[in-house]
């Protein structure tokens, strides 16, 4: 069930705005040493004050949205449970089914109402993010190094599985595997680190627009929608737009890279050719 | 009498120069075989390679010559396996089949983890962008070798490693990239 699996990575999810604190003191010192091992080379501190306040800003508003939605969902859920085992879906038009079916909806209405509340923030740190990061990543990398030099930047990184700009990550899931690969020492890489929170706030950017869409649209269908509580087709889609942009899609991998397994702390795992077929 | 013998001595002077022109002149070619054969024994097929080496006109198969042994290597992965590459290669050079700078190129994208397809041109913005796609190619072609010469010493190490970059530098790449035609627009 769609719903439930809402809640359960709700309740999956560490605490975020913790992370992100922590993220940003470690972020500070990593900065530091990975800036005195570079090369000659005159080099950008990728993760700046003002790019640590924008992470933690993230952080901060994707906290917000999770512990605002968390209860909402929750209770749409115990209530869709309850509308199936009293079989109120087969159209029973007891008057039991009928407050149920205006819970359901009530429910929704103020999902979508929280949603519309938190996402500003949300847009707001993800387009700072972005234009920050852009610059950086630029000037350092764009402007100052060959392909090359890219590989020499990035041999230090561990395997991220899906670790292409195409792979999206919950967003709060996201910031948490960055601070535990930054606090995990030496084996993070902070320009694969930098490019993956640059290419992920730019995705999000593009989500948000469609989930305002979305919103406008099931808050729409709702009102219209006089039998309240049956999670119509349009209502779903808007619950799932939801959960592409807090939780993310299954990370989709380059398809030659050698998969391995995610946030491997000793870099080990089963080898596997890609070309196998 | 003196006048005729003299004619005489001038005529065969002239045959005899004659011949020894032609002689000089017309070289025999003989034919060389330059295939290798079809053993799967590496040590007598790096060895026969070696041989057909030293054979002038079959220098120019060296290509040929290697991508068998590779072949031949995958069916018996050793860890020596390097050393015989590392040989041939030096063999080649030496017999003027490649350059040293071509042997390095050649014996790392098969068997080293740095990337020799990377382009080099300063400024990623203004070269290797423009150029992504190829790039991406290249660099999926490098890989596949570094897989068969993991294959060909018998241990995947370098092939995972050089996966692992692979990954991260079309990552770092592609936000590079898109940062740059931020700039741009």
């Amino acid at each position: 069930m769609k719903l439930q699996q809402i809640v359960v990575e709700h309740r999956k999810h560490a605490t975020l705005h913790a992370c992100a604190l922590a993220l940003a003191g470690v972020l500070g010192m990593a900065a530091t040493a990975d800036a005195a091992s570079m090369s000659d080379r005159p080099t950008v501190n990728l993760f700046s004050r003002d790019v640590i306040d924008t992470i933690k800003q993230t952080g901060t508003a994707a906290k917000a949205i999770e512990d605002g939605i968390a209860s909402v969902v929750h209770r749409l859920e115990q209530t869709e449970q309850l509308y199936k085992t009293s079989d109120c879906e087969k159209g029973n038009t007891d008057v039991g089914c009928e407050k149920l079916r205006q819970q359901l909806g009530e429910s929704y209405l103020e999902m979508l109402d929280k949603l519309e509340a938190y996402l500003p923030a949300i847009a707001e740190s993800m387009k700072n993010t972005q234009k920050t990061l852009a610059v950086k990543i630029r000037d350092q990398y764009g402007k100052n190094m060959t392909a090359h030099d890219l590989q020499e930047a990035v041999k230090t990184a561990r395997t991220e599985q899906g670790a292409t700009s195409s792979a999206r990550f919950p967003l709060s899931q996201r910031v948490e595997r960055i601070a535990k690969l930054v606090q995990h020492g030496s084996g993070g890489s902070l320009p694969v680190l930098a490019a993956q929170m640059y290419l992920d706030s730019a995705a999000v950017s593009g989500l948000l627009n469609v989930i305002y869409e979305e919103i406008n649209r099931g808050r729409l269908m709702a009102e219209l929608n006089q039998a309240w509580g049956m999670v119509t087709p349009e209502m779903q889609s808007t619950v799932d737009g939801v959960k592409g942009i807090l939780f993310g899609e299954a990370p989709t991998s380059s398809g030659l890279a050698a998969p391995v397994d995610p946030i491997a702390t000793d870099g080990s795992a089963a080898f596997r050719s890609r070309f196998e077929m | 009498m003196k006048f005729s013998s003299n004619i005489i001595t001038v005529l065969a002077l002239s045959a005899s120069s004659l011949l020894f022109g032609c002689a000089t002149t017309t070289p025999i070619q003989t034919a060389v075989n330059c295939e290798l054969s079809r053993t799967s024994h590496v040590e007598s097929a790096f060895s026969e390679a070696d041989a057909k080496l030293n054979v002038a006109q079959c220098v120019n198969q060296f290509d040929a010559y290697f991508e068998q042994l590779i072949k031949t290597a995958e069916g018996d992965p050793s860890p020596a396996n390097k050393q015989h590459f590392d040989s041939l290669l030096a063999h080649a050079v030496e017999k003027g089949a490649i350059s040293v700078t071509q042997a390095k190129v050649r014996y790392t994208s098969y068997f080293g983890r740095v990337f020799v397809s990377l382009p080099d041109q300063y400024a990623n913005c203004s070269s290797t962008c423009v150029i992504k796609s190829a790039v991406e190619r290249g660099l999926k072609d490098e890989l596949r070798k570094k897989e068969r010469g993991g294959r060909v010493i018998g241990e995947m190490e370098i092939f995972q490693g050089a996966s692992r970059d692979y990954d991260n530098v079309m990552l770092l790449l592609e936000a590079t990239c898109t940062a740059c035609k931020a700039d741009a627009s």
